[in-house]
């Protein structure tokens, strides 16, 4: 039988060693992402959203926990990783200026990955296969093909970026924010060429972003993160219509909209206080209890489990655990 | 892929046209390619230009020795009546031949070991390549290659050997340096999770964005390299006499001075200008990348 | 809004001299603040919103050139100011918040020695009266412990806490005016919230007046009570905030708005086509037209002229001549 679910991170830990102690960037984490699904992984910095993204593509080995990909363990270092797998999952990174090198055109750019799976043998096959690329994210190719990126704008370099993920056709990409440095115009151009591709390619991906309302938009399931635990995970739809937890409550009420519809989604009363901790340090036992309106005696004490609430819908926090 | 695409793409990579553009807005730097072309025209044809071809080696003229300037021999004559003129820009041969020999040994192992360094900062051979590299800076250069030189037959081949030794490590140094920063950018992560080799991520895309760096650097090194080079020769560790070494010539002239000031003041003011012009070019190729 | 206005700019052009020639970047930007008002300006990077507000301190950089326009502030033309009276007004009048946290304060001092620096060289204060102003500023910035934070080095701050410390000092004493150029960008979600939260509330409790440009529309809608709309050097449509925003009249901001992801999940527009003119050869007449989906004859031969379409809200557009 097929897996249902292309990705699988289970218990998955990330430590970074610092001068002033160890940085627990993901620590304890397990999530899974069906199958021609969007997971929309949702946090603030020191969050760990990113770095959980650098594991899965091998960037960081893990410290602990497993990666299954298509039910094959992927937890092993970057060079260690079979070929084929370096072709089935891209990612796109956040910062368009540093995504692309600035002594290279983008023909050789985007034909890189083809070049080092062996799919294309010629340049003329390279050209033209870079040059569909470039049409399915709405850059012409005769203006595009042979230009570096230092003379493109930064929606035209996440273009580029995103083409070159999609090169050798890969069946999981990782998107890192990749509209957080761009204006909403051009944000919105380069969503609705991800949008377009996810459906075209039967792409099953994670999209990590700060953006609620971005998330909403493209995901299917999202996971909130908070100071590198998963404090909630559901499908979207019914994230939005019941968020449970009060950190995603305080998350989803600092929003800033421009309707009244959207204003009726937001929580009601709660207003966001207190600072991120730090994730050298972070609080004890649930870490979001110094900023929570509702923190009793145990959440100082005692890490809440993730507990599925209602169907798929999982929270950590000692409020809706049965204990 | 073989190694003449690479090198075709590096120059590709440098954009002459917009770089000549910016370079030759600046006086400065016109000066300085005006200087050092000068020096390599002088060198390569210098039995045509010079006016007295033959006073270059073995040659004496005792009626002639040490003549003042005058319209026969403008830079005047030496001790053996040789032309202190001819035998200058002879000198600007084997000054730019060995910048020309060190450089050519220097860069390319310099910039391998220092690409190797940074890439692999983290492991036992980036750290064994900065450690021998940190020892062979934290040596004086001329303390080093005057030990080198002596315990050797002094001539002009070990002079070269010397330099080479100890202008390595700044080469590595500087790689190590743009090395370690460029890896970190995305387009390297990006290029690591494709599946890129190490040898592709290295040479196409780290070391194009240290093509500026070398480039400016080699410039200016040919100025250093001439003077360390003379240096060496001003002591009696370089070429051998009659070679016509601009630092040899110096030396020689020195034991006439101050009454045949001549003979070592013009080679002394060819090592400056010599200098002058690969300084004043490489700060011109410098402005020029960095614009 | 009735009585005077606190500051007036009338049809300023400025551009800037630059190797490839001169580049005509504001094109008769207009706007008015009046006393404790809350003024919002939008547009999209490259706009011109930077170059406006430097340009009412007056502290362009030096290959700027003001063409032509006035900005009066109370009654007097701040680019026909003596450098005594323009003192006078960068030290007690008009303060300014950047974008940046990190880099507006000197990393080499402690916030106390920056903040004593600041109110001895405005107010001729002794010692004790400066540091008793300056924690009363950090207290009312709602910075926890103000005595810690008047003790500590800016890196040892969070970035919410240093735009805070920010805030703070953009307040002292009887300011009549506060620029916030992008003062939440750099934020987290909740922290801008917090932030955003605390300059209302103190703008409104003091009564200045504030400029608050941004980009993030959503932020601007819920803290102005009017806004103008830049695109491309030019002040397109401006009216009470409630109003532009809920029924946007010039194309752009109606494409503008269309483009920013909702939390409620419908979908948005596919992005503007074209981009921001090249302001060496803007277009001609209105500067919008070459991406504009209702352009007519007039729209490249001239600039329309403003039309009150309804109670205070303008707007600079042909499709509204006709009516």
């Amino acid at each position: 039988m097929e897996n249902e679910y292309i990705l699988e991170i289970r218990n998955l830990k990330k430590y970074f060693p610092t001068p002033y102690g160890t940085v627990k960037a993901v620590d304890n984490i397990s999530l899974k992402v069906k199958k021609g699904t969007t997971m929309g992984l949702v946090g603030e910095s020191g969050s760990g959203k990113s770095t959980t993204g650098h594991v899965v593509v091998g960037l960081f080995p893990p410290t602990d926990g497993k990666i299954l990909f298509k039910g094959q363990d992927i937890s092993m270092p970057l060079e260690r990783r079979p070929k084929n797998l370096k072709r089935d999952i891209q990612m796109v990174f956040q910062d368009p200026a540093s995504s692309l090198n600035p002594k290279k055109i983008i023909r050789d750019i985007v034909g890189l990955p083809l070049k080092v799976h062996g799919m294309v043998s010629s340049r003329e096959e390279m050209e033209e296969k870079v040059s569909k690329l470039l049409e399915m994210v709405e850059l012409p190719p005769e203006d595009f093909l042979y230009r570096k990126p230092t003379d493109l704008g930064g929606g035209e370099k996440q273009a580029v970026s995103i083409a070159r993920a999609i090169a050798t056709n890969p069946s999981f990409v990782i998107f890192d924010e990749p509209t957080s440095a761009l204006d909403v115009s051009i944000q919105a151009k380069i969503i609705n060429a991800i949008l377009n591709i996810q459906k075209e390619f039967r792409l099953s991906s994670l999209f990590i972003t700060h953006d609620l309302s971005l998330m909403r938009n493209i995901s299917s399931y999202v996971a909130i993160m908070y100071l590198g635990k998963i404090c909630e995970m559901a499908p979207t739809e019914t994230f939005f219509q019941k968020p449970l937890h009060p950190y995603t409550q305080m998350l989803l009420s600092s929003v800033p909209v421009l309707t009244k519809e959207e204003e009726e989604l937001k929580p009601k009363g709660i207003k966001s206080v207190g600072e991120i901790g730090s994730p050298i340090n972070p609080p004890s036992g649930c870490r979001f209890h110094p900023r929570c309106p509702f923190a009793t005696e145990i959440c100082k004490k005692k890490e809440p489990k993730l507990v599925e609430v209602e169907p798929e819908h999982y929270v950590a926090c000692h409020l809706y655990s049965s204990e | 892929m073989s190694f003449k695409d690479i090198f075709s793409e590096w120059i590709k990579t440098i954009e002459l046209g917009k770089k000549w553009y910016r370079f030759r807005r600046s006086p400065l730097s016109m000066i300085g390619l005006i200087i050092s072309l000068s020096t390599v025209v002088m060198a390569v044809f210098a039995p045509w230009i010079a006016p007295y071809p033959t006073h270059a080696g073995f040659f004496t003229d005792f009626k002639n020795a040490t003549q003042p300037p005058s319209w026969q021999h403008l830079f005047g004559t030496d001790e053996f009546g040789r032309d202190v003129l001819s035998r200058t820009i002879f000198g600007f041969r084997y000054s730019l031949m060995m910048a020309a020999v060190v450089l050519t040994l220097v860069v390319p192992t310099g910039v391998i070991l220092g690409l190797i360094a940074g890439y692999y900062r983290e492991r036992w051979i980036g750290k064994l390549i900065m450690r021998i590299a940190d020892i062979f800076i934290a040596v004086p250069p001329l303390v080093l290659a005057l030990s080198v030189c002596s315990l050797l037959t002094p001539s002009a081949f070990h002079a070269m050997m010397a330099v080479s030794l100890m202008w390595w490590p700044w080469y590595t140094r500087l790689l190590y340096n743009i090395t370690s920063s460029v890896k970190e950018e995305y387009f390297v992560y990006a290029a690591k999770v494709t599946g890129a080799s190490s040898f592709h991520i290295m040479f196409k895309e780290i070391f194009p964005n240290a093509m500026g760096a070398v480039l400016t650097k080699v410039t200016l090194d040919v100025g250093w390299v001439i003077l360390l080079g003379a240096s060496l020769s001003f002591v009696g560790l370089g070429a051998q006499p009659p070679t016509p070494d601009l630092g040899t010539m110096v030396a020689d002239g020195a034991k006439f001075l101050p009454d045949y000031w001549w003979i070592s003041l013009f080679p002394a003011l060819a090592i400056s200008y010599v200098i002058l012009g690969f300084n004043l070019l490489g700060d011109g190729i410098k402005d020029a990348f960095e614009g | 809004m009735n009585g005077e206005p606190l500051l007036e700019i009338k049809d300023l052009h400025v551009g800037y001299k630059t190797h490839m020639g001169i580049s005509h970047v504001l094109n008769g930007v207009h706007l008015t603040v009046h006393k404790g008002e809350r003024v919002g300006v939008i547009g999209e990077s490259g706009s011109g919103k930077t170059t406006t507000m430097k340009s009412i301190l007056r502290i362009l950089p030096s290959n700027a050139i003001i063409k032509k326009g006035e900005i009066v502030y109370n009654g007097k033309d701040v680019l026909k100011m003596s450098n005594e009276e323009l003192l006078t007004i960068r030290r007690k009048k008009i303060s300014m918040i950047f974008q940046d946290p990190t880099s507006a304060l000197n990393p080499l001092f402690k916030i106390g020695q920056i903040m004593l620096d600041i109110i001895k060289y405005s107010y001729n204060l002794e010692e004790k009266d400066a540091k008793e102003m300056a924690l009363k500023a950090l207290k009312e910035a709602a910075l926890p412990d103000p005595e810690r934070v008047f003790d500590s080095y800016p890196f040892q701050l969070s970035g919410g806490m240093r735009q805070r410390v920010c805030i703070a000092l953009a307040l002292i004493g009887e300011r009549e005016l506060i620029i916030a150029d992008e003062p939440t960008t750099n934020l987290d979600v909740t922290i801008k919230a917090q932030v955003l939260n605390l300059l209302t509330d103190l703008v409104k409790k003091k009564n200045v007046g504030w400029i608050f440009v941004s980009q993030a529309l959503g932020a601007v809608r819920e803290n102005v009570d009017r806004v103008y709309v830049m695109y491309a050097g030019n002040i397109i449509e401006w009216g009470p905030s409630e109003k532009v925003f809920s029924n946007p009249l010039h194309p752009y901001t109606q494409k503008l708005l269309e483009c920013v992801p909702k939390l409620t999940g419908k979908e948005f527009a596919k992005g503007i086509r074209g981009r921001i003119p090249n302001y060496f050869h803007p277009p001609s007449g209105c500067r919008f037209h070459p991406r504009c989906d209702y352009i007519m004859d007039n729209c490249k031969k001239n600039i329309p002229e403003p039309v009150e379409v309804e109670h205070e809200h303008f707007v600079s557009c042909y499709l509204y001549h006709r009516r």
